[in-house]
Formats: structure tokens, sequence, C-alpha cells
């Protein structure tokens, strides 16, 4: 039997456990914790519901430095930042920081249409702010190398290769043959020879430019470009939110190449998208 | 005319008199005094804490010497130091004396003086106010240093700047720490110590440059070390007014001066220069601008871990924080503004900005900071405070959130968080209320403008993780694989193709080899012997005889069974085969056709076939001609 002292004792005991537990985070400075990528992404998603863009920012920006990518924090990503400059809270670039966020998505799936609108609003509105200075558009046009060399994947130009390569060597063992594989032989083996010579180049060109250069966006304001002595290329400027192609890094720079043009921009004015 | 003539001739004289008097040096022209000054690091110090007396004096081409600081009793002097300075036309003296108080109360230090140029100048007297020591006081550490217990060991600059050696029995003895293997140089250089070598972006690393020298010296000038990827702070409040020490480099002892000690914050990762501290001296026995460098510490800097860092983490925040805020008024109306003052306290590389709990209804405008930072046991701490206007949109309720503030600690290796909690400010409807000032100054944006705004038509955050599947690396993997199937079909054709065709021409060598003369004639041997072990004498002598032909076709080329046998070596002998083995063909096959017509005894076959063999063989030795 529980005596009445000794049972307000055990309360209070408890209450004062209680308001220990729910100080101590205030008392002392608490250690970080570890938390699951998906834990983050639903705070993250949380936060942007309620508008909290500061707090959502903060969990998609930590998501992407654990290295975990997936289209939809991406996408909440760019939506965060966009709610910060709706809120006339943004900083420099933050268009910039949307823009690769929603690249980064479209990337990840191309098919995903919001990514795509929003992207569309995001350099719209890049290009609106510009018109004011009457600076040039977002968008430039690849060179035509790179033009034809995008028209497909690695993977497609790799494949027609093989087939090419395929059907020359059988077109050259008809070509020895006499009557109408002759024939067939005679037709076939040339025509996949300049098959194969055109496609060869476009697999090399497809794999050097995965293995060595990554898709990034610009996210500063406005980024020079300078030549490899470090002397700023006159007039050419890569406006923000510009998606870039990079490659080498040097020190603090990075090598990119924004239509035709390319040189060294720092490398904290371009965000790497991708995994 | 004459008299005319003479008062021109004495105003010419009296003229130039007067440009001579002019242009002499004249010794009654004095040299500006010199400027003599005195100051002290502190008016009100503890007993036991020591305190500084500088004396400075200034002037062109002064001699000071006899520095004097006579100190009352409750007064002891730790150490002197001195350090000249100066350029061709202006030098100067700084002489510090470290002085310790010893009792409380109000004294009146009389001003140390000084001999320049053979005049002796004393400054003016010193008022100090030395108060009890109160526990864990500064006073009280310094009192456990031997070097600064009054009737310690004293300190001196070298032995003396008036002095011509050291005189070891002034200085303290030896410190172990700054002793090092080999000295640089035999009289003077500069070191540079790093407490660590490994530090992670933003945590203090302190660098200490000590002098080393056997001679007395004097500063012409000298040059910070660049420390271009460091945020640099002093932690001396007097550098180069440290007592020396002595210690061991190599052989020799030398007398060793902090020059400067700072505390770095490294600003990026990687391997970063501290750069050189560069002096140069005077000594009597190496002259003027003698400069020397202190060594270029090399600081390997690295980013916290990326592991278990928290969201918010801003590199460079590191040591140990903690976060106090307050926020008024509590009460406002809704597009009024409260007050948010955020103090950030401890030590380390204190945050530059906070992160705020920024959200849609609410404007934070730009802080107002203020800094309270000093030293405290060699490390950077104090109190950094920033002050918000945050301008409240919505009624009602309104939760500020909460700051947070994710730094490294150092010392215990891991992320800590500290955190303020802003509460909650009760907006009431209605009018805006008046408009706060940002502290900076600045005026707050005016109230939204509705503008069509495009960034508001994007669809909505997405609150769950959907299906999505990485991309693939290409099906062939590596590209070796690729370029090795492209290249495998017609490569392997082309193999085919030749295959094929050295097997057709092995297989007409073959057949070609077979029908030989030389085969051939090999073959008609065999049956020769094959005919001699039967007792068949005419087929020996038929073989033999088909034999010697086959192998002249082979080796000659000639046809001789169309040839006369009489005038077969005279052939043979004209295709260059030997007169003797030519003879020899001869004779082989006219006993062949002896035997043929009257078949004789085996021991004749059996001659007959080793001779034929002999035949073969030498004729097969001999290429066709």
């Amino acid at each position: 039997m529980i005596t009445a002292p000794r049972c307000r004792r055990r309360l209070f005991t408890a209450l004062a456990l209680a308001a220990l537990a729910a100080l101590a985070p205030l008392i002392t400075p608490a250690t970080a914790q570890a938390e699951a990528p998906e834990a983050v992404f639903k705070r993250g998603a949380e936060a942007l519901h309620k508008g909290e863009y500061g707090a959502a920012i903060d969990a998609f920006e930590s998501l992407a430095d654990q290295g975990f990518t997936h289209p939809d924090a991406s996408y909440d990503r760019g939506l965060a930042y966009v709610m910060r400059v709706r809120a006339h809270a943004d900083r420099p670039g933050d268009l910039g920081r949307a823009a690769a966020a929603f690249e980064e998505t479209l990337l990840l799936r191309p098919g995903d249409r919001d990514a795509d609108t929003a992207l569309d609003h995001v350099r719209a509105e890049v290009t609106r702010r510009r018109s004011r200075k009457s600076k040039d558009e977002v968008a430039v046009r690849p060179s035509l190398d790179r033009l034809v060399v995008g028209l497909a994947s690695e993977q497609v130009w790799g494949l027609s290769a093989l087939a090419a390569s395929l059907l020359f060597a059988a077109g050259l063992v008809l070509w020895r043959r006499k009557g109408r594989p002759h024939l067939v032989g005679a037709v076939l083996a040339p025509t996949a020879a300049v098959a194969l010579l055109m496609f060869i180049p476009l697999t090399w060109g497809a794999h050097h430019l995965r293995v060595t250069t990554r898709p990034g966006v610009v996210v500063a304001t406005e980024v020079p470009l300078e030549d490899d002595n470090g002397k700023p290329r006159p007039n050419e400027t890569i406006p923000e939110a510009a998606a870039v192609e990079t490659g080498e890094r040097r020190g603090g720079s990075i090598h990119v190449r924004w239509g035709s043009s390319e040189g060294w921009v720092p490398a904290t004015s371009v965000r790497l998208i991708g995994p | 005319m004459s008299a005319r003539r003479a008062l021109r001739r004495r105003g010419a004289f009296a003229l130039l008199a007067l440009l001579l008097a002019c242009s002499a040096p004249s010794p009654v022209r004095a040299q500006a005094p010199p400027q003599v000054s005195v100051q002290a690091s502190a008016r009100k110090v503890e007993v036991g804490e020591a305190f500084t007396i500088q004396l400075k004096a200034t002037g062109e081409q002064i001699a000071p010497n006899s520095p004097e600081l006579k100190v009352p009793a409750g007064f002891a002097v730790a150490g002197q130091s001195i350090a000249q300075f100066g350029t061709r036309f202006k030098r100067g003296i700084d002489i510090s004396w470290t002085v310790i108080p010893q009792k409380a109360g109000h004294f009146v230090i009389p001003g140390p003086s000084i001999n320049i140029n053979q005049n002796r100048y004393t400054t003016s007297p010193i008022v100090i106010d030395v108060v009890a020591a109160t526990p864990g006081s500064q006073a009280q550490r310094q009192r456990q240093s031997p070097f600064l217990f009054p009737g310690g060991p004293s300190i001196s600059l070298g032995g003396g700047f008036f002095a011509d050696d050291p005189d070891e029995d002034l200085v303290p003895s030896e410190a172990p720490t700054l002793g090092l293997p080999s000295a640089p140089d035999p009289w003077i250089f500069l070191r540079a110590v790093p407490d660590r070598k490994t530090a992670v972006i933003g945590e203090q690393v302190t660098l200490s440059f000590y002098v080393y020298t056997r001679l007395d010296y004097h500063v012409d000038e000298s040059h910070e070390a660049p420390l271009s990827d460091f945020r640099r702070v002093p932690l001396l409040t007097n550098p180069g007014a440290e007592g020396a020490q002595r210690a061991r480099a190599g052989a020799d002892v030398y007398h060793v001066r902090l020059l400067d000690r700072v505390a770095l914050f490294p600003l990026r990762a990687g391997e970063l220069h501290t750069g050189s501290l560069t002096v140069k001296f005077s000594a009597r026995r190496l002259g003027p601008y003698n400069e020397r460098a202190s060594d270029d510490q090399i600081i390997t800097v690295t980013e916290p871990p990326k592991e278990n860092r928290p969201p918010g983490y801003v590199l460079g925040d590191v040591g140990q924080f903690s976060l106090a805020a307050t926020v008024m008024p509590r009460l406002i109306e809704q597009g009024g503004s409260v007050a948010v003052s955020v103090r950030v306290s401890g030590s380390g590389n204190f945050p530059q900005e906070l992160h705020l709990p920024e959200r849609t209804s609410l404007e934070w405008l730009d802080p107002e900071k203020k800094e309270q930072i000093g030293i405290q046991n060699g490390a950077v701490a104090g109190t950094k405070t920033f002050g918000y206007v945050v301008r409240v949109k919505e009624a009602g309720k309104v939760d500020l959130g909460a700051i947070d503030l994710p730094y490294w600690n150092p010392s215990s290796k891991r992320y800590e968080q500290a955190r303020a909690a802003l509460g909650v400010v009760e907006v009431s409807p209605g009018a805006p209320g008046p408009r706060v000032k940002d502290p900076a100054g600045k005026e707050p944006d005016l109230p939204d403008v509705p503008v069509a705004d495009p960034l508001a038509t994007l669809a909505p955050p997405r609150l769950s993780l959907g299906a999505y599947s990485a991309a693939r690396s290409p099906i062939w993997g590596e590209a070796r694989t690729l370029w090795a199937l492209i290249a495998a079909p017609p490569l392997l054709v082309g193999l085919g193709f030749a295959g094929a065709g050295a097997a057709r021409w092995t297989k007409g060598r073959r057949a070609s080899g077979k029908a030989s003369p030389a085969a051939l004639a090999i073959a008609a041997l065999r049956e020769a012997e094959d005919a001699e072990e039967k007792g068949d004498v005419k087929g020996v002598a038929a073989a033999v005889e088909r034999a010697i032909h086959l192998a002249l076709d082979a080796a000659t080329g000639l046809k001789s069974r169309g040839v006369l046998l009489a005038d077969l070596p005279a052939e043979l002998e004209e295709r260059d085969v030997p007169a003797a083995l030519a003879g020899e063909v001869g004779e082989a096959l006219a006993t062949c056709e002896t035997i043929r017509f009257d078949p004789k005894g085996n021991a004749i076959v059996r001659d007959l076939l080793g001779r034929a063999r002999a035949i073969v063989s030498e004729l097969a030795r001999r290429k066709p001609s």
C-alpha cells in the first residue's frame, strides 16, 4: 500500500525529471545526431509547406551535402529558394540556385513537367530582371559539336556504332560470296563502313563529355569569364541561372563552357548538378 | 667719383660677408632636441600583476645610453627590453620595464631617465594605484611564473643593449621547449612556432614568432607575415615586451624573445602557408640592415567531417558557443516590428551571421552587430550580439521560431548546436504599427504592391519522395569494353579471311613440295634400298639411276636423261658442279647402265647404293642455279 506522502514524492520526482528532460536541450548544447535522408526530406518538406523557407533550405542543402539525390528533393529545394525570392528576402544568386535545383530535377527525371515549368519561370524572371539593365538573355545555343553529340545519349551512339560494326562485318562476308549474296555484300559493306566512321566519333565525344564534364548552373548575379591567364575576357559574362558545362578545376576556379564561350570562373559561382 | 666707387666696394664686401655668413655651417645652430616620452600600460593594477613602463626617445643623430628606472619600495622590476628603430636621419629607442607591484596603495613612480648626447633626460612621474589581488585573477596566475616573480630571475634583451656580450647571470635558465637541434644562423635568427600543424576551417591556430640571438641588436624595420589564408587576431597587447628566455640551438645558447603571437583562423581547406615574418636587424658584429625571415609554416587545414554535419552548419563556425535571445515587444499590431537581440557567447571563431528562422510572414532586416571579443587564456573569447528588426505581416499568435547555431567543437571533436527559442509574438490585426528603423540606418521595405507574379504559379511542394531510379551507367560498363565490341566483328572477319588464305597457301606449298625432284630423288633411293633387300639388282640400278637424275634436276635444273652420258660431266661443270662430283655422277650412271644389262653380285650393288646416297646428298646441298 502506498501512502499519500510517498505518492506525492514520486509524483514530484517524476515531474522534476520531466522538467529536466525538457530543459536539458536549453541548458547544454545539443549534440547533433545523424538523421536519415528521408527524415530530413520530410522535415524540409513540412517546413516548406508551412512557409518556413529558411528551415527548408537548410534541410534540403543538408541533403545535398550528404550526397542524397532525388528529383523531388531537388524540386522542393528549388521551391524553397523561389519562396525566399518571393518573400523579398533573397540573397544574390537565389534565382540561380532555384534554377540549379530545377535543372537537377530534370536531369534526374527528364519528364518532370513541373520542374520544366518552374525552370522556365525562374529563367524568365532572371531575364526580366536583366532586361531592366539591357542585358542579354539567359539561354544560349550550344555549339554545333555539343548539339550533334547531344542528339542522343552515349548508350545510343555506342549501340549504333556496334550495330554498324556488325553489319560491316556481315557485308564483308557476303561480298566474298558469289551471286546474290555478293551483290548484297557490295552494298552493305561500304554503307556500314560509312555509318561506323560516323558513329565512332559521336560515341567517343559523348563518352568524353560524360567523363570530363558535368552540368552546372550559375548561382551568382553575373560571372565574368576569364582566360587561362586569369584576365577577364572583354564583354563575356555569364548571367545568373545560365546552364553551363563545367570541366577542369584549378585552385578556386573552374573551367566552364556556355554556348560557344568558354573560360574560367570562380568555382563558388557555379553549382554542379546531378549525382 | 672715387668716393662713390669706394662706397660701392664697401657695399659689395658687406653683401659677400652676409652671403658667407649664411652659407657657412653654423656651430651655434642647435639640433632639434630629442623627444622623450613615457607611458605605463596600466594605471590601476592588482598586487602581483605585471605592467610595463615604456620610455620612448626619438631624435636626429641621437646616441642614447644608461636608461634608468628607480621604483619605490613595494615594486620590483622583473625585466627590461630595448628596441631601436629609425631611418637614416631619425633614430629612436624604446625601453620597456616590466614592473610588478608587491603591495597595495597609491604610488608615484619617478619618471625613468636616459642619457642622450651627454645630456640626461628625466621623464614625468607615473601615478599607479595598486589594489589587492582577487582570486583567479591574472595577477595570481602571473605570480606562478618564476620570470615575473619579484626577486626571481630577471630578463634582459640579449644581455642588454649596452653590453658587449650577453651576461648569462642575468637571464633565466634554459627553456627546453624552445631548444633546437641546430641553429640556422650562428648569431641571430627568427623562428615561427605554431601550436598545431593541422586544423579544421575556423579552428584557432596560435602562431608565435621568436627571435634567437647571441648578440646585441636593434630592429631597423619589420614586416608581418602575410597570413593571407587566415583571419588574424593579435594575442599580445604589447608585442616584443615579453621577457627573454634562454634556449639551446645546436651547441650554442641563445637568448630567445617572443616577438609576436597571433591567433589564426584558417579560411579555407588545403596546405596553407603562413608566410614569413621579416625583420631587419642592426648589430655591432653584423652591421646594419641584416634581414632575417622566420620559417614559412604550413598548416594542413581540412573541413570538419561531413558525417553527422547538422543542417545549416556554416564552414568556419568552430569553437564553443551558447546563444541567448530577447524579443521586444511581444505585443504588436499587424505590419509592426519587433526587435530581436541574439547574443552569442563563447570562444572560437565567432559566426559572421546567424541562421534565421525565415518564413513567409516575417521579414528580417539586416542585423546590427556588436562584439566584445578579447583574449582569455590564449583563446579568442567574448560575446557577439546581433540586433535584428523583424517585421511581422500576419496577425495572431506568431511563433518566431528558434535560432540555431550549429558549430564544430574542436575539444570534443563533434558537432554541437546552440539554440535560442524566440517564442511567440501576439499580433493584433489592424493598421500597421509605426515603422521601426533598421539599426543599420536604413528604412524597411515598403509594403508589397500586388503585381503579377509568375513565380506564384509554380506547382506545390512535394511532401513525399516519389518513385525514382538513379540513372545507370552504359550497359557495357568500361569504355574499353565498348571499343572491343565495336572492333571485334570486322577484326574477326578479317582474321577469318587471312586464315583461309594462309591455309590455302600452306596446302599448295605442301603439295608442290611432295612432287619436287629432290623429294622424288629421296623416294627413289628408298625404292633402291627396298630392291636391294629383295635382291633385285636391276631394280636397284634403275632406282639409283632415277634418284641421281632427279637429284641433278633438283640441284642444277638439268634434265640429264636427255644428255649423253659422255657429255654429262661437262654439262654439269658448266652448271658449276665440281668436276669430281660430276665425274662421280658419270661413273655411277655408267655403273647403273652396266648392271642393267649385266647384273653382278651384291657387293657392287651395295657399293653403287652407297655412292648414289653420297651423290644425292652432295647435290642436295647445292642450290639450283
